[in-house]
């Protein structure tokens, strides 16, 4: 995905939250203005996940309803980073590095890794 | 009533729905707004949407303000205004208004500092409401509450913005005309004043010749003027100046010989000699006295002549200065003519060019006038947008809610026509069984001759009266039913099931009479229904095609003169169950199994009670 998709995605997520929070009057427009200001000060730079989870945490430290989504994006980058580090590991392995495999694999279990 | 239908009394209500537009704080629309936004635009310019104005920094008011006024300092370039005129009051209401403008754009309404001047703007505010019939129904002190609320919206802010830099266009302050009408004008203004003192300066220069000249003419009483008088009198004096002239030139040369010899005589005496003359011997003395006098005798004559040849020149002088002024005159005469025209191009140049600078004055003065009107307007008309866009908006809101309420009504009610099997049979308590399924008789006579005698629409209005909630009110409306019954499509979606359902079920417990089976094919419903049955069965429209043609040729005609003959009238009842009623014969076990599917139960055909 590029950035701008990248962004987009993020924004349009966002976006869904607000949505479906002014629908069901959980929020009032004029809330929005301050949560549009922040977005639009900080979404030039996000340029990839890992941007985009910090983000996230950010927007929702400061409106908790943006809670779900940050803790979504934090999970598939669990997932992706963990993907990436059993495979570092086997090719490690696999290659006798049996050290760094370890290593390798003690990193990707450490809290807060992201 | 239901949710939906107390909803859509509610948003019936026009005036209802404007109150809370301005006072609810529901965010649907908000809602949809961002969800177009999206849409349209992209998620970004959603958020932009909603993004807090940003700090407005240039405003062009000033500069526009300053170029007001057309004099300008011709050191300093500065403009002039005269205090007390017309234009000076235009410069200064343009300022306060640039300054009531600005200040709320850049520090927020509660900056304006004129209390009179923000109790305008929210009564301009108000004004602009009252101009929605909606904003009626709501109270002065939530109009305000509004009002001051959306004087402080980034939004509105941002529609002041827009208005006022609209009201900065609408007029050019340029100031190239002016300074070309207004030099254009001061050149011609400079042609004109040196033209017209050359031609006074002709003027002058022909009257002084004029009247030197009028000297060598007659007065009005035709007595001849100073210098012709001379002249003429010179002229008729000639002859004898001329022979005064010769006398005395004779004169002189007598007086001249006497003198010389006298001298003579003179050398003589000197000489020893005697000079007699008449009177005696003559003396030195003697002599000396005679030349004295014969001298000033010739003096005498000499000047007499001078004086008498004097007057033949004065008559050449005069006549010379007469056709020197003649000559001059016929100059001037001349020149005037030239610099009169000169002095004419000159008037008529400056005659325009004054207009051109007073037009480009007017011009610039009503221009003036409608920037400073442009001013006085923004927040009003910024009021009318943000008024109207905020009916409009719940305006559409409304339209597209009803629209969705209708439908769902519509969905609703459509549903329970066709659920209306349940009407006309019972499970009995407790029971799952299909086979427990009770047929209410009585219901389905009822229902079948209400629709024998006033229609199906008449037994869908019984219908849909009947439906009440778990609280006993009832569903429907009677606007509702009304409007559902008026809608083609709602009846062709229904029509043909109800009645086909109501014969299925009316056919198993009794057979239609003649007169029944009349009824149905007389009436506008049911031929239309037996004429859709048969095109929609082959089975039925070939058995049409057997049927004699002395019937008619049309399906609806044939069943309709078989159903009035009493030899073919059980063809003709033949027909409709095979019509109507019989396509539920093969279907009737599932529409009851349907009708009571909520229970869960088996599906078999229903037992008649």
């Amino acid at each position: 995905m590029d950035i701008e998709s990248l962004r987009n995605k993020v924004l349009n997520d966002t976006l869904d939250v607000i949505i479906a929070n002014l629908e069901k009057n959980a929020i009032s427009e004029a809330e929005i203005t301050p949560i549009a200001d922040f977005v639009l000060s900080k979404i030039d730079a996000v340029n990839n996940e890992i941007d985009v989870s910090i983000f996230l945490s950010e927007l929702s430290a400061k409106w908790p309803m943006f809670g779900n989504i940050a803790s979504i994006q934090q999970g598939e980058n669990q997932e992706k980073v963990e993907g990436e580090v059993a495979q570092g590991v086997l090719n490690l392995a696999q290659s006798g590095k049996i050290d760094e495999a370890l290593s390798l694999a003690k990193s990707a279990t450490q809290p807060n890794q992201l | 009533m239901t949710e939906l239908t107390v909803e859509k009394a509610a948003i019936e209500q026009k005036g209802a729905l404007g109150k809370a537009a301005l006072t609810e704080t529901t965010t649907f629309a908000g809602a949809r707004r961002l969800q177009e936004i999206r849409k349209e635009k992209g998620p970004k310019k959603a958020y932009e949407a909603y993004q807090s104005v940003k700090p407005i920094e240039e405003l062009a008011g000033a500069s526009h303000v300053e170029r007001m006024g057309i004099k300008r300092n011709n050191t300093t370039g500065a403009k002039e205004r005269t205090p007390g005129t017309a234009e000076y009051r235009r410069f200064e209401e343009a300022g306060i208004q640039v300054g009531t403008i600005e200040t709320f754009l850049k520090e927020g309404f509660d900056k304006i500092g004129d209390a009179s001047v923000r109790q305008e703007i929210i009564d301009n505010f108000e004004r602009a409401l009252m101009l929605w019939p909606e904003s009626a129904s709501v109270g002065p002190a939530d109009r305000r509450a509004y009002i001051e609320k959306r004087l402080k919206d980034p939004k509105f802010i941002g529609r002041v913005k827009h208005v006022y830099e609209g009201s900065l266009k609408v007029t050019d302050l340029f100031d190239g005309k002016i300074v070309e009408a207004e030099s254009a004008f001061e050149t011609a203004k400079a042609e004109e004043e040196a033209a017209r003192k050359k031609h006074e300066a002709n003027r002058r220069a022909e009257s002084s010749v004029s009247t030197r000249l009028s000297l060598f003419e007659n007065d009005a009483a035709g007595t001849p003027r100073a210098k012709l008088a001379d002249l003429e009198r010179l002229k008729r004096d000639t002859p004898t100046i001329e022979k005064n002239i010769k006398d005395m030139k004779d004169e002189v040369d007598d007086f001249s010989s006497q003198i010389e010899m006298e001298r003579t005589n003179l050398r003589l005496v000197l000489s020893g000699r005697a000079v007699t003359t008449a009177a005696g011997a003559s003396t030195i003395g003697d002599i000396q006295t005679e030349i004295a006098r014969l001298t000033g005798e010739m003096r005498t004559a000499k000047r007499t002549l001078a004086e008498e040849e004097g007057k033949l020149e004065r008559i050449t002088q005069l006549e010379q200065e007469k056709q020197t002024l003649e000559a001059e005159k016929a100059r001037i005469d001349i020149d005037e003519v030239e610099l009169k025209k000169v002095w004419d191009a000159a008037t008529y140049e400056l005659t325009k060019n004054r207009a051109i600078f007073e037009d480009a004055k007017n011009t610039r003065a009503t221009q003036e006038d409608q920037f400073v009107a442009a001013l006085k307007n923004v927040l009003l008309n910024a009021s009318l947008d943000d008024a109207e866009g905020t009916i409009k908006e719940w305006e559409d809101l409304r339209t597209d809610r009803l629209a969705e309420l209708e439908g769902k009504i519509g969905d609703m009610a459509a549903k329970k026509i066709l659920e209306c099997d349940k009407r006309w049979t019972e499970l009995k308590p407790k029971s799952t069984n299909p086979k427990d399924i009770k047929i209410k008789k009585d219901v389905i006579e009822k229902d079948y001759l209400t629709m024998l005698q006033n229609g199906p629409e008449a037994l869908m209005k019984t219908i849909l009266a009947a439906e009440v909630d778990a609280a006993g009110a009832r569903v429907f409306s009677d606007s509702d039913i009304e409007h559902k019954l008026a809608d083609p499509e709602f009846i062709n979606t229904v029509q043909a099931e109800l009645v086909s359902q109501l014969l299925f079920r009316r056919m198993n417990v009794k057979r239609p009479t003649e007169t029944e089976v009349t009824v149905i094919a007389t009436s506008k419903w049911g031929e239309g229904m037996i004429v859709a049955a048969a095109a929609k069965d082959k089975r039925v429209s070939d058995a049409f095609e057997l049927i004699d043609k002395k019937y008619g040729a049309t399906a609806g005609e044939k069943f309709r003169n078989l159903a009035k003959d009493p030899k073919s009238y059980g063809i003709a009842a033949g027909l409709l169950a095979l019509l109507l009623g019989a396509p539920f014969l093969a279907v009737g076990a599932g529409l009851a199994a349907s009708a009571y599917s909520a229970a869960g139960s088996a599906v078999n055909a229903p037992v008649i009670g």
